[in-house]
C-alpha cells in the first residue's frame, strides 16, 4: 500500500514538479553511474523539502528516508510518512530493531536516504546555522504558522561531525554509499543544484572487523567529500552568475 | 553456561578488539563501569558492540535501546537473562 501511494503521488505531481527539478552535477564519470542495487545515499541537510529534490534527482528509485520519530507525532502523520516508506529512529534511545530495519532493506537491494549531520542545517549565504538539536523536525519547517522560531546556533561553514553510524550501516549491509550535496539558495528563476559524489565501497575500505577509530575514520573522510561537492557545487553557481 | 566474569571478560575482549589504544584501562575496567563515561563508548561504539556481541553470543538485543545499557554490568544481566530464556 505504501509503495502505491507513493509511486501514485510520484507519478501524479512530477509535471507540477518539474519547475523544481534540480540541476545535476557530477564529481566524475563513476558518479554518472545510475544508482542500482542497495545504496546508502548522504546528503546534507538544509530544509524538510531536501527529500523531494533528491527524490527528483533520483527519480528512477523509491527512497526510505530515515528519520526522527518525532515525525511520527500524530495518528496523520503516521499514516502519511509510513505512506512515504521512512524508516524513523529515535535519536535519543536508538535501538537495535532501527538498525536492524535500514540494513535489513539495504540488503534486500533498496536505497535508504540518511542525513548523518542528524539534524537540519540552514544555509544562507555561506553561513551554516544548526537548529536546536532534539527538537521536533516536524516544526522546524513550519515557518509560516506563527510558532516561536527556534534559536539557531551557528555552525562551520564546512560539513563536520557526521554521525559513524551510515558508515556502520553500509558496512553491515555490504552497500555502497552515494554521497550528495544540496545547495539551497538557488533564486525564484534558478534551478536548485544537486552535487552527485562517486559511489564509496565502504566495506572494502574497512576490511573485516574494522576498529572504531578505521570507523571514525571512513566517516570523516565522507564528510570531507561532502565538503568537496560543496565546493564543486559553489563553484558552479559562482561560474553561472559571472557569465 | 557461562558465568556473569566469563561474560564480563568476553566483553571486555570485545571492547579491546574495538579500542585496541584502551586495552590496559578496559581490563581494569569492573561491572559497575560506565559504558559511556569510563569505556568512551559512543552511540555508534555500542551498535558495534552489540552487532559483535549478537554474533558471539547468539542473543538478540532488538527490543532494546542504546540508553538501556548504562554499565557493562547491564550488559552482562541482559545477555545472562537472554540465554537463560534460551
Amino acid at each position: 500500500m505504501g509503495s502505491f501511494v507513493y509511486d501514485f503521488v510520484l507519478v501524479t505531481a512530477s509535471p507540477a514538479l518539474l519547475w523544481f527539478r534540480p540541476k545535476k552535477i557530477y564529481e566524475n564519470e563513476n558518479a554518472k553511474k545510475k544508482v542500482r542495487g542497495g545504496a546508502l545515499m548522504i546528503s546534507n541537510h538544509n530544509s524538510m523539502v531536501d527529500p523531494m529534490y533528491l527524490m527528483l534527482c533520483i527519480w528512477y528509485r523509491r527512497h526510505h528516508y530515515v528519520c526522527a520519530k518525532e515525525l511520527y507525532s500524530t495518528p496523520f502523520r503516521r499514516w502519511l510518512f509510513t505512506q512515504f516508506l521512512t524508516i524513523p529512529i529515535d535519536r535519543e534511545n536508538f535501538g537495535m530493531s532501527s538498525f536492524k530495519e535500514i540494513t535489513g532493506r539495504l540488503k534486500k537491494g533498496d536505497l535508504c536516504v540518511i542525513f548523518p549531520e542528524g539534524h537540519v542545517v540552514r544555509e544562507n549565504n555561506g553561513e551554516r546555522c544548526s537548529e536546536e538539536e532534539g527538537g521536533d523536525p516536524g516544526e522546524s519547517s513550519d515557518e509560516s504558522s506563527g510558532a516561536p522560531k527556534k534559536e539557531l546556533e551557528k555552525k562551520s561553514p564546512m560539513l563536520d561531525n557526521l554521525k559513524s553510524g551510515m558508515v556502520l550501516m553500509a558496512y553491515q549491509s555490504g552497500v555502497p554509499v552515494w554521497p550528495v550535496y544540496v545547495r539551497k539558495d538557488k533564486g525564484f528563476f534558478g534551478r536548485l543544484r544537486i552535487a552527485i559524489g562517486e559511489p564509496v565501497d565502504v566495506k572494502a575500505l574497512l576490511g573485516n572487523m574494522p576498529t572504531m577509530d578505521r570507523i571514525e575514520e571512513v566517516s570523516r573522510m565522507l564528510g570531507e567529500k561532502e565538503n568537496r561537492l560543496k565546493a564543486l557545487v559553489e563553484a558552479g553557481t559562482r561560474g553561472r552568475n559571472k557569465k | 553456561m557461562l558465568t556473569r566474569e566469563e561474560i564480563a571478560e568476553k566483553l571486555k575482549e570485545i571492547l579491546i578488539y574495538q579500542n585496541p589504544g584502551d586495552s590496559e584501562r578496559i581490563k581494569k575496567g569492573t561491572e559497575e563501569s560506565g559504558l559511556i563515561d569510563y569505556f568512551g563508548l559512543s552511540s555508534v561504539g555500542m551498535i558495534y558492540m552489540i552487532i559483535i556481541i549478537e554474533n558471539e553470543f547468539g542473543v538478540s538485543f532488538d527490543n532494546v535501546g542504546m540508553g538501556d545499557f548504562k554499565t557493562l554490568g547491564d550488559v552482562v544481566s541482559y545477555i545472562e537473562n537472554a540465554k537463560k530464556q534460551g
